[in-house]
């Protein structure tokens, strides 16, 4: 709590202090008190007064209410009388009447007003007017008046004096009750002043006693913070002091020297108690070390002196003993009025001292170390080492002994090669067992430093006799390191305790790897003389040539066999260039620029490699060798070692091996490619045989070569009208193959095509292009476009093979290789003749098979019609036969000859019809198959067509047909008659079947090359859409049940036209009639076998 | 000796392209005392028996026929109420006739070659 900041005072006024606030308030306190007695008191006194007033006032009323129950009595005893004129009563009156004159006497005396005084009177003379009244009641009375009589004589007086009475007794009422208002307004007034007043000085001395004690409380608040700064500002101080590391702050009287403060570090660093530290200034005095004492006090004597600071290093001893450095500085204080005081701080140094005194200590043993270094490079005499290894030690560790303990071969004893301190004889000849019960064989084994503080009591190991004797204490051991064994342990030994340090151990290592190192060398060197010479030995018995360059391909070495190999001496080929030693002239140039490439770049090509180059000898006869090089890694330059063989033999007979392996490669090849291409065969068989459909199977096929045998693969087949069309295309690239598709649309194939699928086809001969140059292209290619096209293909190689079925060429299978490369060679061509082969096989079996199947569905239909067509004749005859025999059986009356006539002619027409039915069919089947032989020979139509009808005159009569023959007299030529006569047969029995009751016109004309044969009738007609078909074979669905018959003959009579090399056509209208023309060449023009007729629809089909 | 039977009621239709089977079947029906007629194809057929005055008892049918053969006469005579209550018996040199006359919703059928006896025995079902 700060106290209230003060505000500057308005200038010109002198502030007032706080003792005169002080005053004004009290006296201001005082004086409202006073004021505050003093109203008080004259308030009081008022009410005092007002009170007394009252109470006269009441006191009046009271005295007034005795009189008036004094006049009551009297009247209560006057009516008694008057009423019971008992005169008891009349003594009673008297009384009263004496009493109340008296109290009217008092009153009087008492001191009344004016008014009361009036009023008194008053009442006094209505009592006396009422005694008066009353005595003369009492009179009457006594005289035995009725009482009304004096009732009426006394009532008025009675009224007049209570009238009086109640007058005086309002009028004290009303002063009653003046006066206590009257008191009352005093009391409040006074008691509102005391109040107030009674506040107010409350009031004051509340606010002043607030003041004061805030005031006192800033006061006190600010004293007790100033007072717990100093206190903190103490505390941080001496935690300051005694805080400071390794530091002692003191403060002691400058004249006695008694210390007066000393910081609690004291007791931490030294181990005195404070209460003892501050004893006397001997206290501290007998504490600095003997030999720093003097010169300690001298400087204190100075400083105190000159009040200069000063400082200085002593020892102290602790209380544990210890010696303890110190720097300390002091200085003389001297405050005002204070006596002076000498201020001093000390600094504990000891570990700096150590650190310095370990660092001088390490400084000489480096020192030592090196030297001994130095010497052991230049010593060679290792015996002489160990010594002057001992006496570094001793001097070094200022240790009586020093010893080196060589292990002894056999690893079981050591003995005392060289030592310092050690009695005489002892060196060399000491032994102590290497077992672990020794301190070297324990050092030894530990493979580490070992200290011994102390040999009596050590635990690890027993001390010996060699130590005993020489009483030694303390010591320390390290192994001496070596490999494969260490040669020794070097050790030092006191005779009195001592604990070595850590250095000193360091020292000691650093001693003994100078000695290892030392003893190292002395192997190595031994080592190397033994390499040299097992090398030696190598080189000289060694088979292969070994020689050795620099990096300047100079021959460092050359070995005996190098000398027989190449013919040069070991002493000729040192220190000549390698390269012209043995290397051909042709490929020294080579091997020198590889060298300074290696030089250069250290790139390894042939290092480490097995590598055979040609080589020379001395005569210039040249040899293959097998050749190893390596380097010989090192400092410096580089040093190589090739080995040599001659291998010129051994060559040859891998050049053999080698081709050997080529060629079973090749034939293995070979053999895997033809089993491929055979297990290629069989799928492609497999695929051929799946279906009838060889359209399908040989476009599946064309899809199997590519990609196992080809790039791309065609097929093009011959279509009926004798143009190649593509069937099936295949290429690795789908592309190509709408590219090639394209081509083939536009441009198919032309037979006279010089390349490709044309000239196979049309030469029937395979062609092989195992380049297809451009040239080929050009010719092959109709136009630039067309070129273009083939050219965009990329076709490298091309195979095309012809597709053939019975000597006949029918498309070609083409296989062209774009990307892969290969060229197609005799044994793709004989693979691909070979697949054609199966295709064709396989095109021949479909057609085979179809036409069996078409062979024999026409011979079931040629049954079925042939067998529909027999049964009407026979049907008619059958009836006739049975309905005659019925008749004769019957002998009935209409069984007359006349009667049976006409049916057995009937049955015999039947029978008639019946052959030539069965004629045609025989036909018909051998059409069918094909063996129509037409032997040709002048033939008169006309002629023929009169005899026909002639022979249908009486069919002709019983249809009802009229007919009529047109010809122009003769009509010849080389036909067939027999043939002819069928045609015309046919045509006729046609026309009156069809045409029945209507007429009938044949007519014969014709020209130099052909004739004309006609036959119309007006019958039923044929609709348009049968007539087409009317010449087919038979068209079972729709001609057998309207034309059962019909188809039969019309088509024996097409096969035969076609023979002769004619035509045939019809007309006809349904309802109007057919007229059949038939159309023949005279001479046989295109002759074409039946056999050539039958052909194209199976070809098309 | 035996009188000629008359069958005044039954009048017989003989639908058949081939004119001598249609004239050797009439001339037997006729022996037997039939009224036949004959026709050469359905749409005469048809004709004649639209046009008759006294009403045709039973017809025999053709089926391979042309300008309107069996299947097409059925058809249209049983689309004609008043022809499609005759009786229809099919002649036909054509095999598995069963199956085919089930659809033409006829039960009686003759195969060719006829045997007379048992025409004569279908045709007095229906006379």
């Amino acid at each position: 709590m700060t106290p209230p900041p003060r505000q500057s005072p308005p200038p010109g006024r002198a502030p007032l202090t706080f003792r005169q606030r002080i005053a004004i308030g009290f006296a201001a306190a005082v004086l409202l008190i006073g004021v505050t007695w003093l109203v008080s008191y004259y308030a009081l006194r008022e009410t005092a007064a007002s009170g007394r007033a009252f109470a006269a006032q009441a006191r009046d009323v009271i005295e007034f209410g005795r009189l008036r129950a004094a006049i009551e009595q009297k009247m209560v005893a006057a009516r008694g009388f008057l009423i019971t004129g008992d005169e008891k009563f009349l003594p009673e009156i008297g009384r009263w009447h004496r009493d109340l004159q008296g109290q009217i006497a008092n009153l009087r005396l008492a001191g009344l007003t004016s008014r009361e005084q009036e009023l008194l009177g008053e009442i006094e003379r209505a009592e006396e007017t009422h005694q008066k009244a009353t005595e003369a009641a009492i009179a009457l009375k006594l005289e035995g008046q009725p009482a009304e009589v004096f009732a009426e004589r006394m009532e008025p007086a009675r009224e007049a004096l209570e009238r009086r009475l109640a007058a005086y007794l309002n009028h004290e009422r009303q002063i009653l009750e003046q006066t206590d208002s009257a008191s009352s307004r005093e009391n409040a007034l006074a008691s509102a002043l005391i109040l107030v007043s009674g506040l107010l000085s409350v009031g004051v001395t509340v606010v002043l006693a607030v003041l004061l004690t805030r005031r006192l409380g800033h006061l006190y608040e600010t004293e007790r913070l100033e007072r717990r700064l100093a206190e903190t500002a103490r505390h941080r101080y001496r935690d300051l002091v005694e805080g400071i590391p390794g530091g002692i702050v003191w403060e002691a009287d400058a004249g006695s020297l008694r210390m007066s403060f000393v910081s609690r570090r004291a007791q931490e660093m030294l181990g005195y108690p404070p209460d003892r530290s501050k004893a006397g200034p001997d206290f501290w005095t007998r504490l600095i070390h003997a030999d720093d004492r003097e010169r300690v006090m001298a400087t204190a004597a100075r400083a105190l002196r000159e009040g200069t600071e000063q400082q200085f290093e002593h020892r102290f001893l602790a209380a544990d003993g210890r010696t303890v450095w110190f720097q300390t500085r002091i200085r003389l204080s001297r405050e005002q009025g204070k006596p002076a005081v000498l201020r001093g701080l000390s600094v504990d140094i000891t570990r700096l001292k150590e650190a310095d005194e370990a660092l001088r200590l390490r400084a000489r043993q480096q020192a030592a170390v090196v030297r001994f270094g130095q010497d052991a490079l230049v010593e060679t005499d290792l015996s002489r080492l160990w010594e002057k290894a001992c006496r570094v030690v001793a001097d070094t560790l200022e240790a009586e002994f020093a010893a080196v303990f060589e292990l002894l071969p056999g690893g079981r004893e050591f003995l005392l090669k060289a030592g310092v301190g050690w009695t005489e004889g002892a060196v060399a000849t000491a032994t102590l067992p290497a077992s672990t019960a020794t301190q070297p064989g324990y050092t030894l084994l530990a493979g580490e430093p070992v200290l011994v503080p102390d040999l009596r009591r050590e635990e690890r190991f027993r001390t010996h006799r060699l130590f005993e004797d020489h009483a030694v204490v303390s010591g320390a051991s390290v192994v001496v390191p070596g490999s494969p064994k260490p040669p020794g342990v070097l050790s030092v030994h006191t005779r009195g305790p001592r604990t070595f340090s850590g250095e000193d151990l360091f020292f000691l290592q650093s001693v003994a790897n100078v000695l290892s190192a030392a003893a190292g060398r002395k192997q190595a060197d031994k080592a190397v003389e033994e390499s040299e010479r097992r090398k030696t030995a190598v080189l000289q018995g060694a088979l292969d040539a070994i020689i050795t360059i620099d990096y300047e391909g100079r021959v460092l070495e050359f070995n005996p066999a190098a000398e027989r190999l190449f013919g040069y001496s070991a002493a000729e080929a040192v220190g000549r260039e390698m390269a012209e030693l043995i290397i051909p002239e042709r490929l020294r140039e080579e091997h020198r620029k590889g060298m300074a490439r290696y030089l250069v770049t250290k790139e390894e090509r042939i290092l480490n490699r097995r590598i055979e180059m040609p080589a020379q000898r001395s005569d210039g006869t040249e040899l293959l060798v097998g050749l190893a090089i390596s380097r010989i890694s090192g400092e410096g330059p580089p040093v190589f070692t090739g080995f040599l063989r001659d291998i010129t033999d051994r060559r040859r007979g891998e050049a053999e091996r080698a081709e050997l392996l080529v060629r079973e490669q090749n034939a293995r090849a070979a053999a895997e490619a033809a089993e491929s291409r055979a297990a290629f065969l069989a799928e492609a068989s497999a695929v051929l045989a799946s279906s009838l459909d060889y359209r399908t199977t040989l476009a599946s096929v064309v899809r199997l070569l590519v990609p196992r045998i080809a790039d791309g693969s065609a097929v093009d087949m011959l279509d009926g009208e004798g143009r190649l069309r593509r069937l099936a295309t295949s290429h690795s690239d789908p592309a190509r193959v709408a590219a090639s598709e394209e081509a083939a649309d536009l441009y198919p194939p032309s037979l006279a095509a010089p390349h490709g699928a044309g000239r196979v086809v049309r030469t029937g001969e395979p062609e092989v292009l195992t380049e297809v140059t451009d040239e080929a292209l050009r010719a092959t290619a109709r136009d630039e476009d067309h070129y273009r096209r083939l050219k965009s293909l990329r076709l490298i190689s091309l195979m095309c093979v012809p597709l053939s079925a019975r000597g006949e060429t029918l498309g070609a299978i083409t296989l062209a290789s774009s990307e892969s490369g290969r060229r197609f060679g005799e044994e793709d061509l004989a693979f691909a003749q070979d697949l054609a082969a199966r295709a064709s096989a396989a095109i021949e079996n479909a057609r085979l098979y179809r036409d069996a199947r078409d062979a024999v569905r026409a011979r079931d239909d040629f049954l079925s019609i042939a067998s529909h067509e027999l049964k009407t004749p026979l049907t008619t005859l059958q009836l006739q036969v049975q309905g005659l025999i019925r008749k004769v059986r019957g002998a009935r009356e209409d069984l007359t000859l006349e009667s049976i006539a006409p049916r057995l002619a009937t049955a015999e027409r039947q029978v008639e019809r019946l052959t030539d039915l069965i004629n045609n069919l025989l036909d018909i089947s051998r059409i069918t198959a094909g063996r129509l032989d037409l032997q040709l020979e002048p033939v008169d139509l006309s002629a023929v067509v009169g005899e026909a009808a002639s022979r249908f005159r009486e069919e002709f009569s019983r249809a009802g047909c009229r007919v009529e023959i047109q010809t122009n007299g003769p009509c010849v030529g080389q036909w067939n008659r027999l043939r002819l006569e069928q045609v015309v047969t046919n045509l006729l029995s046609n026309a009156v079947k069809y045409g029945a009751g209507h007429p009938i016109e044949v007519g014969v004309s014709g020209d130099e090359a052909s004739a004309r044969l006609t036959i119309r009738d007006h019958g039923i007609g044929i609709p348009p859409e049968h007539q087409a078909r009317i010449f087919e074979r038979f068209e079972r669905a729709v001609s057998d049940r309207h034309y059962g018959g019909m188809g039969l003959g019309l088509w024996i009579v097409r096969q035969i036209v076609d023979a002769l090399g004619g035509a045939i056509q019809v007309e006809s209208e349904s309802g109007k009639g057919s007229a059949f023309t038939v159309n023949l060449p005279r001479t046989p023009g295109k002759r074409r076998t039946a056999a050539d007729a039958a052909e194209p629809s199976a070809l098309r089909g | 000796m035996k009188t000629v039977p008359q069958n005044d009621t039954c009048k017989i239709l003989i639908v058949e392209d081939d004119p001598d089977l249609r004239e050797a079947l009439g001339e037997i029906l006729r022996d037997e005392g039939y009224c036949v007629n004959g026709a050469s194809h359905g749409g005469e057929a048809l004709a004649l028996l639209r046009g008759e005055s006294s009403r045709t008892t039973l017809i025999l049918l053709d089926l391979t026929m042309p300008v309107m053969n069996g299947w097409q006469f059925r058809a249209e005579q049983r689309l004609d109420p008043e022809l499609s209550t005759i009786p229809v018996v099919v002649l036909s040199a054509g095999d598995r006739l069963a199956e085919q006359l089930g659809p033409l919703g006829i039960r009686d059928y003759i195969g060719k070659p006829i045997q007379l006896p048992l025409l004569l025995q279908t045709i007095e079902r229906y006379c």
